[in-house]
């Protein structure tokens, strides 16, 4: 029989310890009562199971054995380090008792236990920590064991415990072939009432899974699920005790909880049944692994003692043991995988459930009490009563055979024992909502470490006990009815994290609120996050945006899937699904120290067309995917915090609003419709916003720069609403040049009308909308959902490095760029690419490589980088007088052939003018230069060239309006 | 069977204990479907349905004695609220469940109750369908006799308005697990008087709100009373029947503007035919409405015609105050979902008033009141703010606005078009004529409008086979000759043209939609565009 020590504790003998036994063990050592007036008469709680009084079972002898053990609390007192130092002799008193368990284990069979005599009890320190878990509510209450051989081990003989230092360790090899060896010891005698299930039996199991627990098991057992598992860099990492060195980590930092990944339990093959134990009893599981636990800690301690490891060495070893010793240990089981919070039903009363949700709300610290004391106010007797299933009974009469007085217990409020308390409402995240139904919350009481953990705002995942119980019913009500509430009593509290809407860590400070524990959490960071059963989910979604990004065609389909119910527009979409991956952000790091400059990877991009083309349309699908993606028009705006005017429009007399300020993200997408509507105020910002990614602000004094790495989707009529295609763009658009060279991609969506393309259009609109039952056509698009899934998973996954080849070709492609402008018959050269083109290029083809989730930049990506700037360059850059491509006209407003048209205009100004002193009228110069010109004398254009002739202090233009006059200067 | 329903009239909760002795024996989970289905069985004609005693504004939870049997018909306004746990077997055997009082003799101890007698029972928010057109119920005459109790008056969209709130518990999961907010339906069951079932931590004083025990429940359609498309009756006649329809709206609520009625009836007919691709409602504006200077937030007497002929109307003065105060979309506060004024069943017609709009500052409220508007005119959706997130729910709101400017100050709709009145003296007087001075026609005439609305509504249609053809042709036609002007014939305004021609086809009942309905559609519109 592999029996391990610690199971072997025979209920016959326990019952045989008298109860005075163990008390008056306790006697000699215990300190001498720093407070005897009030302590001696104060029987220690520990010593006085009163929750048993309330079970109906206790008659039954299952219930009376669990009952017994309960009361064992107050033994481990022995074991402080004042009785170890001592002058009893530990010899002794392992011979004293055949058995290995001392009669320390003292079981006090009390059946009246509140009614501590104090001449009985008159030592028992109340100091000695009870584990007593707001969460649990357990009727278990088992002493400590392994920590009593320990002491009898470490002062006696190293043989003794070398034997049980291999006996320990010997067990959990058998246990893997064979994990229900122990099931049939007849020891039913300690089972949780009502079922099966052995306690004694749970304990060593749990135990030994401590012992046994290695990281290979987990892993095996992850892939026998078909989940992803980390390999290990050593095949030692798989083979360490994975819970020793929590244990030991725990005592060093001091930590009293544990974290406990029940899938843990489950891939360890012995402790199986512990998993379902736990799920179904935790009331009574949690607390016998609790004691194990903490006799665990204990037996490691002393292990480390003996070898002397560093820091348990001597006095601080004692030290160190002591203080494990006054510690309350708590096991936290986390893991099991989540259910819907409207699943629950009153069949989970009492099981260890796990839910997942958002913190909407947290009271303040309760103050909940523990153990009410209780003072005759006749005799002065005083006593403690715990509270049992969240109630204290108030006793009612005065144990005291010889007071006995009724209704005189008073209760002392500052004598009482408080642990803290929280209740949280926990509300259904939006993603676990079925559609069309509103959010359902329940109520969650955390305690303890646990309290003011999560905040708030928090997505939390909880695993607690599931509670039903009866309210009293409103007494001012005339009819009886019996009502319940349910809440779960957490044990486990994991903060989400990982994706978009988990709490912002930057806002809590560091380290300083974290998740309590040791174990699993906090651990492993996200290696624990994949790992924790909720992975498959998260995994599966990850392999299927892989799978779409490998297809041949993700290109096309990802680009059709954006806003799929507008027409045609390709290369569009295309633009804009690039622009929505973003090019890598980059900073010069060598030289600058670090703090180089930054190089934008945000993609810009302008869309400037005809009323009617879907322009809107596309912005707000757009808004909708983008992470933190902001709309904003002439109309309004999507932002928080936005105010708005009413305004009566001084021309039309009409009442409009307008709006008011643009409210910019950091790390998003900001669609502005009707650009050219924005007041020049606002676009000023813009110039910053694009090309250096901050925003100053300048409030009450203070000079601030905010970052602002937002890529800018904007969309703008023209002016005169329809678009003019003899007149180069910056004359259609009325927007400052400088500010449209900050656009990576310009496209020109012009309503061109079209006979086959509009019977086509046509066709498809009547199929849409005029058929009965309109059904979107069947092609093959991705859902919105996941479209911005993907495109957050490779925004923050992937980061493409531009290869050499790439490089390469994206030299050839800036050069043909440049070249394309070049015409020999023409004498002068146009502008058609600047580095602005070849910075957009690169941000092009990277955010390319990163739609196809590749970590290369290559050829293809660069190629179809230069082939989408191409298409917008010639519908944008294209001059219309030239036909040629001239980005001149983008950067500064004017293409090389108005440029010679105005060289000619001047000219003839000046000619005009010379000679006559007086000046010539604006009108009339505008007059005589169109009679002499073969073409058309644009007026924009005259004022252009006189401005430039003013500025260069040829001219002077005097007069308003009609009266305006040129003169030239004489020098 | 007869004295069936006069036991379950008369004491609904015997009924249900001695149906629940006969089944004693079966699972208990089975039983509150065994409950629908018996009582449901009951009542299943309609006459023993009109049996049940309403619950209503005349008929307030007050004057009821305990634990009758009533019908309410409702919209339901919120399904966030904790279920609640009973036991549904009492400690001496006898039925638990629907509000079924303990036995004094027999209270449940506090822990000893056997945990698998726990069953669960939704708890839901009620209110009396807002907008509801008196002629939609029993005219039973005149105004309540004394000011209803109003319980929980946050959960009601329409603010100061009188009404019915309750609580309802449902035990049988069928009836409760499809139940979506703003789903109109009537629920019969035993009214009581209980403690909120609240979703707030502690409730030191738990208020005591009307309570039903439902017992079965039947929906409510959109149209509130049924129709059918097309209808046989009124098809004889339809096109006098419209004609005279559109006169008397013109005559009566538009200073006869005959074009203008049209394009009104038309949008109030529409509903959301698709969500992908978006078939939205036709939403209209009616420009250059004259505000009433008097009393800038006088109720156009276009809204007492349309609630004489259309079942759920509502009209929303808007003003800077209204905008700038509490939300127009429902709010979750400390856990009790507050209505807002878009809370309206599906079908219902939004009338917006923009008359005493005046200049001013727009808070964020306010802004983020005219977007949920805006929004639920474009996309028919409407977000519920909950702490932290926001949830989205299908609507299906006509909306129309009339407003004094070119166009309106807030909104964007499918339709705009100018009010031209045919008479010019005392035209604030007429279209803001109380719901008095308005000329009905006679009851048989105004219900063959009722019927005609009402199956326009519910109506699909087909395409004729011709026309699709007819309308590309249209199409490469309109694009080609119109290129003069300022403004081409685009994609959206082809959209907005089938729609109005399948509403045409629906405002005469005809299930198919073909080429002179097409050309007629035109007409409207051309006509519409000549007043622009």
């Amino acid at each position: 029989m592999s029996s391990p020590p610690a199971l072997d504790f025979p209920s016959s003998q326990m019952d045989d310890v008298p109860m005075a036994d163990g008390t008056e063990e306790s006697f000699p050592n215990a300190p001498p009562p720093g407070n005897p007036l009030f302590l001696a008469a104060t029987p220690s709680v520990n010593g006085t199971p009163s929750q048993r009084r309330f079970n109906p079972a206790e008659s039954s002898p299952l219930r009376g054995a669990t009952a017994r053990r309960a009361l064992g609390m107050s033994t481990p007192k022995p074991k402080t380090p004042l009785f170890i130092g001592g002058s009893s002799s530990p010899m002794a008193f392992p011979s004293s008792t055949p058995s290995r368990t001392p009669q320390r284990r003292a079981q006090i069979p009390s059946d009246r236990p509140q009614d501590s005599d104090p001449l009985d009890f008159p030592s028992t320190p109340v100091a000695t920590p009870k584990n007593r878990r707001g969460d649990i509510h357990s009727s278990l209450v088992i002493t400590p064991t392994a920590s009593l051989r320990r002491t009898a081990r470490s002062r006696t003989t190293n043989l003794n415990s070398d034997a049980s230092n291999l006996d320990i360790p010997g067990s959990s090899g058998p246990n893997l072939s064979a994990p229900a060896a122990q099931s049939d010891e007849p020891d039913e005698i300690r089972a949780i009432w009502g079922t099966t299930v052995n306690l004694a039996e749970t304990m060593k199991l749990f135990k030994d899974f401590f012992k046994g627990f290695k990281p290979k098991y987990r892993v095996s057992h992850d892939r026998s699920l078909g989940l992803q598992t980390r390999a290990f860099t050593s095949p030692e990492e798989g083979e360490v005790i994975l819970y020793e060195g929590y244990l030991r980590r725990m005592r060093q930092t001091g930590e009293t909880n544990l974290n406990l990944d029940v899938n843990n339990l489950l891939a360890f093959p012995p402790s199986k049944k512990l998993h379902s134990q736990l799920v179904k009893y935790p009331q009574e599981v949690i607390p016998a692994m609790d004691q194990v636990l903490k006799d665990m800690m204990l037996e490691i301690a002393d292990m480390d003692q003996l070898a002397g490891m560093e820091g348990m060495q001597g006095d601080e070893a004692e030290e160190e043991i002591a203080d494990i010793m006054g510690r309350i240990y708590k096991v936290r089981p986390f893991g099991l995988p989540s259910v819907n919070m409207r699943n629950l039903n009153p069949t989970d009363t009492d099981k260890l459930v796990c839910i997942k949700g958002l913190v909407i709300r947290a009271t303040p610290v309760i103050p909940d009490m523990k153990v009410a004391f209780f003072r005759c106010l006749a005799c002065s007797h005083t006593v403690q009563v715990e509270i049992d299933r969240g109630k204290i009974e108030e006793p009612h009469q005065c144990p005291r055979d010889v007071c006995a007085s009724v209704g005189t217990m008073n209760l002392v409020h500052n004598r009482c024992e408080f642990a803290d308390r929280q209740v949280i409402r926990l509300q259904e995240t939006p993603d676990a909502v079925p559609d069309g139904q509103t959010p359902h919350t329940v109520s969650l009481s955390v305690y303890d470490e646990l309290v003011d953990v999560s905040k708030p705002g928090d997505r939390i995942v909880v695993t607690g006990i599931y509670r039903s119980v009866p309210v009293r019913s409103n007494p001012r009500q005339r009819t009886l009815k019996s009502l319940f509430k349910t809440y779960l009593d957490v044990v486990h509290v994991k903060l989400g994290a990982g994706n978009a809407l988990g709490f912002d860590k930057s806002t809590r400070p560091a380290g300083g609120d974290r998740v309590p524990g040791v174990g699993g959490l906090g651990d492993g960071g996200d290696e624990d996050e994949e790992r924790e059963g909720r992975q498959s989910r998260k995994a599966e979604l990850e392999q299927k945006l892989k799978e779409v990004s490998q297809r041949p065609d993700v290109y096309s389909y990802l680009a059709r899937s954006l806003a799929p119910s507008i027409w045609e527009m390709e290369d569009v979409k295309k633009g804009i699904l690039l622009q929505l991956f973003g090019g890598t952000n980059k900073s010069v790091a060598k030289g600058g120290g670090g703090g180089g400059p930054r190089y934008r990877g945000d993609i810009n991009v302008l869309l400037v067309g005809d009323p009617g083309v879907s322009k809107s349309q596309i912005l707000q699908y757009v808004h909708k995917i983008a992470p933190r993606g902001v709309y904003a028009s002439g109309k309004g705006s999507s932002a928080v915090g936005l105010t708005a005017y009413v305004t009566r429009d001084p021309e039309s007399k009409q009442l409009v609003l307008e709006s008011g300020a643009l409210v910019l993200s950091d790390g998003g997408v900001c669609c502005i419709d009707e650009f050219d509507k924005m007041s020049d105020a606002t676009r000023s910002v813009l110039h910053e916003v694009m090309e250096q990614q901050t925003v100053s602000i300048a409030k009450a004094g203070i000079i601030t720069t905010l970052n602002a790495r937002t890529s800018i989707l904007a969309a703008a009529n023209p002016v005169g609403s329809k678009y003019d295609v003899n007149l180069p763009i910056t004359r259609n658009i009325d927007l400052p040049p400088t500010l449209i060279s900050r656009f990576d991609l310009l496209y020109l969506v012009l309503d061109q009308v079209d006979d086959a393309l509009d019977r086509r259009l046509a066709q498809h609109l009547v199929g849409l909308y005029l058929e009965d039952a309109p059904t979107a056509e069947a092609q093959d698009i991705m859902p919105m959902q996941e479209l911005s899934a993907y495109i957050d998973y490779a925004r923050s996954k992937i980061h493409p490095v531009i290869s050499e080849e790439a490089g390469n070709e994206l030299v050839n492609a800036y050069v043909e760029m440049r070249n394309m402008g070049d015409d020999p018959r023409a004498s002068e050269k146009r502008i058609t690419a600047t580095t602005r083109q070849l910075e957009s290029l690169i941000r092009l083809s990277e955010a390319h490589a990163r739609m196809r989730f590749s970590d290369f930049v290559e050829i293809e990506d660069v190629k179809e980088a230069s082939r989408l700037m191409r298409e917008a360059i010639r519908t944008s850059a294209m001059d219309p007088r030239t036909g040629k491509i001239d980005m001149g006209l983008l950067n500064t407003g004017t293409g090389s052939g108005q440029r010679k048209l105005r060289e000619d205009m001047r000219k003839e100004i000046l000619a005009l003018l010379e000679g006559k002193s007086r000046g010539v009228k604006w009108a009339e110069a505008l007059k005589l230069l169109g009679e002499q010109s073969s073409v058309k004398v644009d007026p924009v254009e005259f004022g252009e060239v006189i401005k430039g002739l003013e500025n260069e202090g040829i001219l002077k233009v005097t007069g308003e309006r009609e009266k305006k006059t040129i003169r030239k200067i004489e020098a | 069977m007869s004295s069936n329903i006069s036991d379950a009239l008369q004491n609904p909760s015997k009924v249900l204990s001695d149906l629940y002795q006969q089944h004693s024996s079966l699972p208990l989970h089975t039983f509150p479907a065994t409950v629908t289905a018996h009582f449901t069985h009951i009542f299943q004609s309609q006459h023993a349905l009109e049996q049940i005693p309403a619950l209503d504004l005349h008929h307030p939870p007050e004057s009821f004695p305990p634990r009758s049997l009533v019908a309410f018909n409702c919209m339901v306004q919120d399904t966030s609220l904790s279920q609640d746990l009973y036991l549904g077997v009492k400690p001496d055997g006898s039925c638990g469940g629907w509000g079924i009082e303990d036995n004094p003799a027999l209270p449940v101890a506090d822990d000893k109750f056997d945990h698998a007698n726990l069953r669960e029972a939704s708890v839901l928010w009620a209110v009396s369908i807002p907008g509801l057109s008196d002629w939609c119920h029993d005219a039973k005459a005149g105004a309540p006799a004394q000011p209803p109790v109003l319980h929980q008056p946050h959960k009601y969209p329409l603010l100061d308005v009188a009404h019915v709130g309750v609580q309802l518990k449902i035990y049988d999961e069928n009836i409760a697990r499809p139940l979506r907010t703003t789903d109109l339906l009537s629920f019969v069951g035993i009214l009581t008087s209980e403690a909120i079932s609240s979703n707030v931590i502690e409730l030191s004083h738990p208020i005591t709100v009307p309570t039903l025990h439902v017992l079965f429940a039947t929906p409510i359609m959109r149209t509130i009373i049924p129709r059918s498309f097309p209808e046989p009756s009124i098809l004889s006649d339809i096109d006098s029947l419209r004609t005279d329809l559109v006169d008397w709206v013109a005559e009566e609520g538009l200073a006869g503007d005959r074009l203008t009625a049209e394009w009104v009836l038309l949008s109030a007919i529409s509903r959301t035919r698709s969500r992908q691709p978006p078939i939205m409602p036709l939403s209209l504006t009616v420009t250059k409405f004259p505000s009433c200077p008097n009393d800038p937030n006088a109720v156009p007497a276009l809204y007492h015609v349309l609630s004489q002929i259309f079942p759920l109307v509502v009209t929303l003065p808007l003003a800077l105050d209204t905008l700038n105060q509490g939300a127009f979309y429902p709010v979750s506060k400390d856990e009790d979902l507050h209505s807002g004024f878009l809370q309206q069943p599906k079908g219902s017609l939004v009338l917006i008033t923009e008359g005493a709009v005046t200049e001013g500052k727009v808070l964020e409220q306010g802004a983020k009141n005219f977007l949920s508007i805006q929004e639920m005119m474009k996309s028919q959706t409407i977000d519920y703010v909950y702490p932290f997130s926001n949830f989205s729910f299908e609507t299906d709101l006509n909306f129309l606005v009339t407003t004094e400017g070119k166009k309106s100050t807030f909104f964007k709709t499918d339709v705009n078009i100018p009010l031209r009145p045919t008479r010019s003296s005392g035209l604030v007087e007429e279209l803001y004529k109380p719901i008095q001075s308005i000329r009905l026609p006679p009851q048989e005439k105004i219900s063959r409008f009722r019927q005609l609305v009402g199956g326009s509504k519910i109506g699909n249609s087909v395409l004729a086979e011709s026309l699709s053809q007819h309308v590309e042709d249209d199409f490469v036609r309109e694009r080609a000759t119109v290129k003069e002007e300022t403004k081409q014939f685009s994609a959206d305004d082809l959209i907005i043209r089938m729609v109005v021609a399948r509403l045409v086809a629906h405002s005469l009942h005809r299930a198919e939609v073909t080429i002179d309905i097409w050309e007629r559609a035109k007409e409207l519109e051309k006509q519409r565009e000549t007043r622009s």
